[in-house]
């Protein structure tokens, strides 16, 4: 079976599944102004961001910058705008973006243009201007080998690990067989079933790396004298039969599938070859999904059981469930029910075909219910140190 | 009928499907027969874990074949394993 979507070309070789002029905070007190820009120019996509003002460096660990480079990057996006209340971070910003591209990234400070109400009407013309760009690109067919799919899962229950979670398993295996490359993130969420990844690494050095990032966590539980399995699984976790984190680990690893674990990513690292990848992310959707987006990833695949509504503003995102009572209570948040799985009504391999022939509709334009209800945050990681 | 999933057989538990009255019976297709039964001494809501069999405090409780955490608490067979009666062995600060 060949599956083929329809893509937008970018200049760096990148596919898109879609074609988004992007308006950026570079920080937060440009929020207000990206979105009075997103108001007046229709088909631009606003990303708000909270923090920042300090996040614009080179010198340590800078998981803001490393964000908003990523997410500009995504081959999702046609071309940025980003607003700065000054002009060397904005700077900053763009340079990476075309470097690493070749697509425009252009800026507004607003202290070039002298106030808040001239930076929106410069932003304004520069956002209409690149949408006006943007819509001239046609879209053409693409097959799995240019797609890099992110496996997200929120609102977890025990539906999540028996039934969506192994059919999102199915789609991964499905996509690396055909060239693609699959992230899995959520790294305290890999505490109890890092046993089983670890095993899958095409390497020790790639299996140390595994093992050092989910050790981190569990030290730090520790150190800080908590019981983790009282966070997490969450209260809606355990109303959904959860009890452990290691049984809400072991189920969420199956969402990645059955590949070799090529690499472990960097929080926002962009995976290069094809595969399967961990990425050492938070495990809170909002800044999960975030982090796939800023690794590239086009669609995010998203499992929940009690009903989790958010997806990336920037990679559609697919809600999945296989708990019966969430496909109709959940019901215009749900894209896909896989349901009759969890009841035994059908298989992993009956669902499969139609499963993917859906992520297909999605990746050739068919919007989620997530980008239909607007229901979509960016939330990057906080930095080690806000100063 | 009603139904649960077993998943690997060192597993102790199974998860039900649909909610379930005390004395129903619950039937769990394993890799060598797809009539194993069990019958469930209380309520039960869908998506719960029911014990396989008795499991003494601090034995382990598994399921996809791997340890899950440890019993608080004894637990009966057809019983609901949770938070009550299993605990986590992982991430633990608050313990020595």
């Amino acid at each position: 079976m060949s599956y083929r979507f329809l893509g937008y070309q970018r200049e760096n070789g990148q596919v898109g599944i879609r074609n988004h002029v992007a308006v950026i905070s570079a920080m937060d007190n440009c929020n207000a102004i990206v979105n009075k820009i997103a108001t007046q120019v229709h088909h631009c996509l606003p990303i708000t961001v909270w923090y920042g003002r300090t996040g614009f460096h080179d010198q340590t660990e800078s998981p803001h910058l490393d964000a908003l480079v990523g997410l500009s990057c995504n081959p999702n996006i046609h071309s940025v705008l980003v607003v700065s209340l000054e002009e060397e971070s904005a700077k900053m910003l763009c340079k990476k973006v075309t470097e690493n591209t070749g697509k425009t990234a252009t800026y507004i400070a607003v202290q070039n243009e002298g106030n808040s109400i001239l930076a929106v009407a410069k932003g304004t013309e520069a956002a209409a201007q690149l949408v006006s760009e943007a819509t001239e690109q046609s879209p053409s067919e693409f097959d799995l080998s240019h797609l890099t799919v992110g496996v997200e899962c929120g609102g977890s229950d025990t539906t999540s690990g028996l039934s969506s979670n192994p059919a999102l398993g199915r789609i991964s295996d499905l996509v690396i067989k055909h060239g693609g490359k699959v992230i899995l993130s959520e790294t305290s969420e890999i505490l109890g079933a890092e046993q089983v990844l670890a095993e899958r690494a095409v390497s020790n050095e790639v299996k140390e790396k595994l093992l050092s990032i989910v050790k981190k966590v569990d030290e730090e539980s520790k150190s800080l004298g908590i019981n983790l399995s009282e966070i997490n699984p969450s209260p809606d976790n355990k109303a959904g039969g959860l009890t452990t984190l290691e049984e809400k680990s072991l189920g969420a690893i199956i969402k990645g599938g059955t590949s070799p674990l090529v690499e472990v990513l960097d929080y926002a690292e962009t995976p290069t070859k094809s595969g399967f990848y961990v990425m050492d992310t938070p495990s809170p959707a909002c800044e999960s999904i975030t982090a796939l987006s800023a690794g590239g990833a086009q669609i995010i695949l998203f499992a929940t059981g009690k009903g989790n509504i958010i997806g990336a503003p920037v990679s559609p995102t697919i809600k999945v469930t296989g708990n019966p009572n969430t496909a109709v209570t959940l019901g215009p948040n749900i894209d896909y029910d896989v349901s009759d799985v969890f009841l035994g009504k059908k298989t992993f391999d009956e669902i499969e075909e139609p499963f993917m022939d859906f992520i297909m509709k999605v990746a050739s334009g068919k919007k989620t219910k997530s980008e239909i209800l607007g229901e979509e945050e960016v939330v990057i990681k906080p930095s080690p140190l806000s100063i | 009928m009603h139904k649960a999933i077993f998943l690997n057989e060192n597993d102790n538990v199974v998860t039900v499907v649909q909610d379930l009255n005390k004395g129903d019976i619950v039937i769990y297709p394993t890799s060598d027969s797809d009539k194993e039964q069990l019958t469930v001494k209380e309520e039960v809501p869908l998506g719960f874990k029911v014990a396989l069999h008795d499991i003494a405090r601090n034995e382990m409780v598994v399921k996809y074949g791997e340890t899950i955490g440890t019993a608080s608490a004894p637990i009966l067979k057809g019983t609901i394993v949770h938070t009550h009666n299993l605990q986590s062995l992982r991430g633990r600060g608050d313990i020595e």
